[in-house]
C-alpha cells in the first residue's frame, strides 16, 4: 500500500502535467523565444534581440491600445462592481420573494459570452431598427432613432462598457450575494442596538464582510478587462472610431494573424503579461494583507 | 435566550415605499438583464413590419450557412473538452490535496505562478507547436490544449482538501484502490463544485473565439462562436437582424439548457468559492 | 454505483464519443480539382455560369474535365486563413489554386523578401502566354499594339489607324503588354509580379443631374482658364447647390458623400495627384506639401462651414440607400464598382443620375484615379500552377470572362483593354444615368489611371492619414477654420507625428524583410 500511495499521485497528475507542459509551458517558453526573432514567411527568421520590444515602446498605436484597454478595464470596474454590489444588497434584503428567480434572470447574460454579446448588441444598437435606438427616438425625438453607436467614439465606448456590464454584473452579484448571506446576522443586530445608521452599518459591517469577494472581483475584472478583445472586435468590425476598438489583444492579433508577424505578436503577449502583473500585484498584496 | 416576539411592523408609509422601491429596482434590473435576450427571441421569430411569428429566419440561416455543422462541431469540441478538463482537474486536484509527495510544491508553484497569465501570450508559441504537430485545422488543436486547466486543478485541490482524512484512510483499509478513493470518497464531497465547474468549463469552451478562430481554417470546421462572428460583417445582413438573432439563439440554447440543469450546483459552487474568498 | 461527476458529464461523454467517432470516420470533403477563393459574392455570381465551359476547355477534350469551384469566404476570414496556410507552409490541395485578394489586404503578403512571398511570380507566364491574334486587318486596335493574324500567321502592328504587317516584331503582344501596365505596380516587388489585376477601377463622379439642374448648378463646365473643373470652384458650385435647396427648406441635402471617418477617398484623390503614401523606395509622403494641402482642403469639404458632404456611408448600406433615395446624398465619388453599388441600391432612380469626371487640384493631376481592386494570385505551393494559370486565362482574361465581368450587375471594367471596344456593354447606355454611356467613360479614363504602389505598410499609412483627417474634421466642427494659421500649425504637427509613426513602422517591417532563410517556427 505504501508503494501504491507513492506512485498514485504522479499517475493522477500525469495527464495534467503532460498537457500542461506540452501545451502551456512549452509554448510559453517558445513565445519568449519568438519574441526576439523576426519572421518573414514560414522558413525565414532571424534573431533581432529586443527590437520588437523597443518598437512597441515607441509605437503610438500600441500605446493607444494600452490606454484604450486600461480605460476600458477601469470603466468596467467602475460600472460592474457597484452595480453587482447594489443588486446583491437588494436581493439580500429580508423577505424578498422570488430571490432565486431574480438571481436566475440576472445570471442568464453570463452564458452569452463575448462574441454573442457583440452580435446581440450590434443588432440591439443598430441605427433605426435597433431596440435602443427606437426607444431613444420615442423618448427623445430631438435625438432621433439614428444614433450610430459604432461610429461615434463616445457612443461606441458606452456601448462596449454596457455590453460588458450586461455580461458580468449578474455574475459578480452571485458572488457578492453569497458573501452577504454569510455575514453574521448578530453583527447587524449588535450594530442596531448601538444605534448605527444604515450607512454606518453598511460601512462597518457589510463592507468588511464582503471585502475579500470585492477584492477578488476587482482582480478578476482587471485581468479580464486587460484581455478585452472579442467584444469590440465583433461590435466595431475593425478599429472603430478614433481607434476605440484597438485593444492590446487586438493589436496582437493584427500583428500575428493578419500580418503574419509572429515575432512582434509574441512580444506583445509578454508586454501584456507585464501589464497584468503590474495591475495584479498590488491587489494581490492587499488581498493577502486583508486576510 | 429566546428573543422577544417581534411586534408586527407597523404598516408605515416608509416601509411600504421602501418595499416598492426594492421591487422596482429588482424588476428593472432583471428587465435590463433579460431585455436583450427577449429582443433576440422576438427578432428571431418575427419579420419586421409583418404580423405573426415566422421560422423564415431559421430557414434562411440553415440554408445560407453551415450552421448545423457548426453546432455539431461546437457540441463535440465543448463536450470533449469539458469531460477531459473535469477529469484531469479532479484527478490532479485530488492528488495535490491528499498526498504528500516530492515535487508537489513545484507543481503547485507552477500552477499558481501561471494562474493569472493571459492566454494570449501563448498564442504565437502554441500556434507554432500546433503547426509542428500537423494539427492546423483539426479539432485536436482546440480540444487538447483546453483539456487541462491550472485554475480547475487548483479549485479542486482546495475543495478536496476538505475531504476528511479518516474517510480516505477508512476506504483504503476497506481495500479500495486509490482510483476508487477518488471516485467513491472524494468526488461525492465536492459534487456541487463539480457541477459548477462543469458549467464554467462548458460555457468557457463554448464561447471561446480567439484560439479556435486562429486554428480552425475551413468553414466546415468552425465552431458556432467563430461562425457567428464571421456572419456579422457580411453585407446584406445589416438590416436583416432576424437571421443574426436566429443564429444567436441557436448558439445560446445549449449553454442555457446546461445552466438550467446545473444552476443549483452552480450557485452553491460559486457560493462555496466566494465565501472562501 | 452512481456517477459522481454528475449526469451532465455523462451526457457530454456520450456526445464526445459519438462526435469523436463521427469525426474519425468522416471522409474529408471531396476537393474540386481547381478551387478559386474570392471574398466577393458578386464575383462568384458572375463567374458561375462560365465554369462548365471553362472546365471543358481545361479538359481539352480528353474526357477528364477537371472540376472547378469558386468559393466565397468573407474577406477577413479569407486573409487570416491564407496567411495561416502560407505561414504553416501548407502545400497542395490545402491551398486554393487561385485566390482573389482585396486591394487593402495585398500589402501584407508582400512583406517577406521576394523569394519567400507565398505567391507565384507571374512574369514568365505573362511574357509567354496570351499572344494577341486578329482575324482580319480590320480588327479593332490601338497605336503600338502587335498581333498575329490567324489568317496568314504573320505579325501585324497597329499604327493608330490600321493594322500593318510588321516583320520586325517577333510576335504579337503577350499578356504582359495586353494588361493595363499601371495595374501591375501594386502587386510588384523587386521586379517580380505576384498578381494579375482583376480590374482597373477608374474613378469618376456620379451626381443627381435632376436636382443640380433644378438648382441651376452645372458641375461639368470647366473652370475658366483651364480644361478641367478645379476643386475650389467645384466646392463653390456645391455650396451654391446646397444654398439653393436650403432656401427652399431642404436642410439635409448634400452635394457629395465623402468619407470623413477614414481616408479611403482622400487617398484616392491623393493618388490622382501622383502621391502614393508609401512609395516603393519606402519614402513616406504624409508631410508632403501636396498631401498636406489636399488634406486641409478635403477636411474643409467634410466639416466646418464649407462642408459639402454628408457622411452617409459610415451608417451602413441601408443608411446609404435611404440617403440616396431621400436626396440627402446627391453626389458620389464612383469607381466602376461603386457605380454598380449605386445601380443595386437605387434601381428606381433611373434617369436621375449623371456621371462626370472628377475635379482636379492642378493641371498636372491625372484626370482620374483608382480606388479599390482585386489581385488574382496563384499560391506558389498549390497543386498545379500551370493548370491554375490556364484557369485564370479562361476566367479572367478570355473574351467571355471579361464580358461576364463587365456586364451588370458586376459591371467592372477588366484590366484587358482589348475587351473594351469589342464589348456590347461598353457600347450600351446606362439606364440609371439616363442612357449615358458610363462604361465608355470608364474605358476612356482607364488608360490614364495613376500607378498605385502597395507596401506592407501602405494600409498603416492610410489609417494614419485617416486619423489626422478625423482630428482635422473634429477641429473644424469645433469652430476652427481651415485657412487659419492656428489650424495650419496644429495640422502640420499632426501630420509630422504620423509621418514619424509610419517611418518607424517601416523600419520595423524591414527587420522581417531582411530575414535570411533559416528554420522557422514550422516545417
Amino acid at each position: 500500500m505504501r508503494s501504491r500511495t507513492r506512485l498514485a499521485p504522479y499517475l493522477f497528475l500525469l495527464p495534467f502535467l503532460v498537457v500542461f507542459g506540452g501545451f502551456f509551458l512549452l509554448p510559453l517558453v517558445q513565445s519568449l523565444g519568438m519574441s526576439v526573432r523576426a519572421y518573414a514567411g514560414p522558413r525565414a527568421s532571424r534573431p533581432v534581440g529586443l527590437a520588437h520590444y523597443r518598437f512597441l515602446l515607441v509605437d503610438p498605436l500600441f500605446w493607444v491600445a494600452v490606454l484604450n484597454t486600461a480605460s476600458y478595464a477601469a470603466l468596467f470596474l467602475l460600472v460592474q462592481v457597484p452595480l453587482s454590489l447594489g443588486l446583491a444588497l437588494l436581493l439580500n434584503a429580508r423577505r424578498v420573494r422570488g430571490r432565486a428567480l431574480f438571481r436566475l434572470a440576472m445570471l442568464l447574460p453570463f452564458l452569452a459570452g463575448n462574441v454573442l454579446a457583440g452580435v446581440l448588441f450590434t443588432v440591439l444598437l443598430a441605427p433605426g431598427s435597433g431596440l435602443v435606438n427606437r426607444a431613444v427616438g420615442m423618448l427623445l425625438p430631438a435625438v432621433g432613432a439614428n444614433l450610430n453607436w459604432r461610429t461615434d467614439p463616445v457612443l461606441a465606448t458606452v456601448a462596449i462598457v454596457a455590453a460588458v456590464a450586461w455580461l458580468t454584473v449578474g455574475w459578480g452579484m452571485v458572488y457578492l450575494l453569497a458573501a452577504l448571506q454569510s455575514v453574521d446576522r448578530q453583527l447587524y443586530e449588535a450594530a442596531a442596538v448601538d444605534g448605527a445608521t444604515p450607512w454606518q452599518r453598511f460601512r462597518h459591517v457589510t463592507l468588511p464582510g464582503v471585502r475579500p469577494v470585492l477584492a477578488y472581483l476587482v482582480l478578476v475584472g482587471t485581468i479580464g478587462g486587460l484581455q478585452l478583445f472579442e467584444l469590440p472586435y465583433v461590435f466595431l468590425q475593425g478599429l472603430g472610431p478614433r481607434l476605440r476598438g484597438l485593444t492590446v489583444v487586438q493589436y496582437l492579433v493584427i500583428r500575428g494573424f493578419d500580418r503574419g508577424d509572429l515575432g512582434t505578436a509574441a512580444a506583445v503577449g509578454w508586454v501584456l503579461v507585464v501589464l497584468i502583473t503590474l495591475a495584479a500585484i498590488p491587489q494581490l498584496r492587499r488581498m493577502r494583507g486583508s486576510q | 435566550m429566546p428573543r422577544p416576539p417581534a411586534s408586527p411592523p407597523p404598516p408605515s408609509y416608509r416601509s411600504a415605499a421602501a418595499k416598492a422601491a426594492l421591487y422596482a429596482g429588482l424588476v428593472a434590473s432583471a428587465a435590463v438583464a433579460l431585455l436583450p435576450l427577449g429582443w433576440m427571441l422576438w427578432a428571431a421569430f418575427t419579420e419586421p413590419d409583418a404580423p405573426g411569428l415566422t421560422l423564415a429566419h431559421f430557414a434562411d440561416l440553415f440554408a445560407r450557412f453551415p450552421v448545423g455543422r457548426w453546432l455539431a462541431n461546437s457540441l463535440f469540441v465543448s463536450a470533449a473538452q469539458t469531460v477531459l478538463v473535469v477529469l484531469t482537474s479532479t484527478l490532479g486536484g485530488f492528488a495535490l490535496a491528499t498526498y504528500a509527495f516530492p515535487g508537489r510544491r513545484l507543481v503547485v508553484g507552477l500552477m499558481l505562478g501561471t494562474l493569472f497569465l493571459p492566454s494570449q501570450v501563448l498564442l504565437p508559441g502554441l500556434y507554432a507547436v500546433v503547426l509542428r504537430l500537423g494539427w492546423a485545422d483539426t479539432f485536436a488543436a482546440v480540444v487538447v490544449p483546453g483539456s487541462v486547466s491550472a485554475f480547475g486543478t487548483f479549485l479542486f485541490m482546495q475543495a478536496m482538501a476538505k475531504v476528511p482524512a479518516e474517510l480516505v484512510q477508512a476506504a483504503r483499509v476497506d481495500g479500495c484502490s486509490e482510483l476508487r478513493v477518488w471516485w467513491e470518497v472524494a468526488l461525492p464531497v465536492v459534487r456541487p463544485m463539480v457541477g459548477a465547474y462543469t458549467l464554467l468549463a462548458f460555457v468557457g469552451s463554448w464561447n471561446s473565439y480567439l484560439w479556435p478562430a486562429a486554428v480552425l481554417l475551413d468553414e466546415s470546421n468552425y465552431t458556432l462562436a467563430v461562425g457567428l462572428a464571421s456572419m456579422v460583417g457580411l453585407p446584406g445582413y445589416e438590416g436583416r437582424s432576424g437571421v443574426l438573432m436566429a443564429a444567436t439563439l441557436v448558439a445560446i440554447a445549449p449553454p442555457a439548457g446546461l445552466f438550467l440543469w446545473l444552476q443549483r450546483d452552480f450557485v452553491a459552487g460559486l457560493a462555496a468559492g466566494a465565501v472562501k474568498g | 454505483m452512481s456517477f459522481h461527476l454528475g449526469r451532465p458529464i455523462l451526457a457530454m461523454l456520450g456526445v464526445a464519443l459519438v462526435g469523436g467517432a463521427a469525426v474519425a470516420i468522416r471522409r474529408p470533403p471531396a476537393r474540386p480539382d481547381l478551387e478559386v477563393w474570392t471574398f466577393a459574392q458578386p464575383h462568384a455570381d458572375a463567374y458561375a455560369p462560365l465554369l462548365p465551359d471553362v472546365a471543358r476547355q481545361l479538359g481539352g477534350g480528353t474526357g477528364h474535365d477537371p472540376s472547378v469551384a469558386v468559393r466565397v469566404i468573407p474577406n477577413n476570414a479569407l486573409n487570416v486563413r491564407l496567411v495561416s496556410l502560407l505561414m504553416a507552409d501548407r502545400r497542395g490541395s490545402d491551398l486554393p489554386d487561385v485566390v482573389e485578394v482585396r486591394q487593402d489586404a495585398v500589402g501584407r503578403y508582400l512583406g517577406p523578401p521576394a523569394g519567400e512571398i507565398g505567391f507565384l511570380p507571374l512574369n514568365d507566364l505573362l511574357a509567354t502566354t496570351g499572344e494577341r491574334t486578329i482575324d482580319t486587318p480590320a480588327a479593332a486596335g490601338a497605336t503600338g499594339w502587335a498581333a498575329r493574324s490567324s489568317a496568314d500567321g504573320k505579325v501585324y502592328a497597329h499604327d493608330g489607324s490600321a493594322w500593318r504587317p510588321a516583320p520586325s516584331r517577333p510576335a504579337g503582344d503577350y499578356w504582359i503588354d495586353r494588361v493595363v501596365r499601371a495595374r501591375f505596380a501594386p502587386y510588384t516587388k523587386d521586379g517580380q509580379i505576384f498578381g494579375l489585376p482583376h480590374d482597373v477601377h477608374p474613378t469618376a463622379l456620379a451626381y443627381r443631374a435632376d436636382l443640380f439642374a433644378k438648382a441651376g448648378v452645372d458641375l461639368e463646365t470647366p473652370t475658366p482658364g483651364g480644361d478641367f473643373v478645379a476643386w475650389p470652384d467645384f466646392r463653390d458650385r456645391c455650396l451654391r447647390f446646397q444654398a439653393y435647396w436650403r432656401g427652399r427648406g431642404v436642410a439635409d441635402r448634400w452635394a457629395l458623400d465623402l468619407f470623413a471617418a477614414n481616408a479611403d477617398v482622400l487617398a484616392a484623390l491623393l493618388l490622382q495627384r501622383g502621391v502614393n503614401l508609401v512609395e516603393p523606395d519606402g519614402r513616406v509622403r504624409l508631410t508632403d506639401p501636396a498631401t498636406a494641402g489636399t488634406l486641409a482642403f478635403y477636411a474643409g469639404l467634410v466639416a466646418g462651414p464649407g462642408r459639402v458632404s454628408a457622411d452617409s456611408v459610415t451608417g451602413g448600406a441601408d443608411a446609404w440607400r435611404r440617403d440616396l433615395e431621400a436626396g440627402v446624398v446627391c453626389g458620389v465619388v464612383a469607381p466602376d464598382w461603386r457605380a454598380a453599388d449605386l445601380r443595386a441600391a437605387v434601381p428606381g432612380m433611373a434617369g436621375k443620375w449623371r456621371m462626370t469626371r472628377l475635379p482636379k487640384f492642378d493641371p498636372a493631376d491625372a484626370p482620374t484615379t483608382t480606388w479599390g481592386g482585386t489581385m488574382v494570385a496563384l499560391p506558389r505551393r498549390a497543386r498545379d500552377p500551370a493548370r491554375a494559370w490556364r484557369l485564370v486565362e479562361a476566367l479572367y482574361l478570355s473574351p467571355t470572362g471579361t464580358e461576364a465581368q463587365l456586364r451588370p450587375p458586376l459591371g467592372i471594367l477588366p484590366a484587358v483593354p482589348d475587351a473594351w471596344p469589342a464589348s456590347p456593354t461598353v457600347a450600351a447606355g446606362d439606364p440609371l444615368f439616363g442612357g449615358q454611356r458610363v462604361a465608355r467613360l470608364y474605358a476612356d479614363l482607364a488608360p490614364q489611371i495613376p500607378a498605385q504602389h502597395l507596401t506592407p505598410d501602405s494600409a498603416y499609412a492610410v489609417a494614419a492619414l485617416g486619423y489626422v483627417l478625423s482630428q482635422a474634421a473634429a477641429d473644424l466642427r469645433a469652430g476652427g477654420t481651415a485657412e487659419s494659421p492656428a489650424f495650419r500649425q496644429k495640422f502640420t504637427a499632426w501630420l509630422a507625428a504620423r509621418q514619424a509613426d509610419v517611418e518607424r513602422q517601416i523600419a520595423h517591417s524591414r527587420l522581417t524583410a531582411g530575414g535570411e532563410r533559416e528554420a522557422g517556427p514550422a516545417r
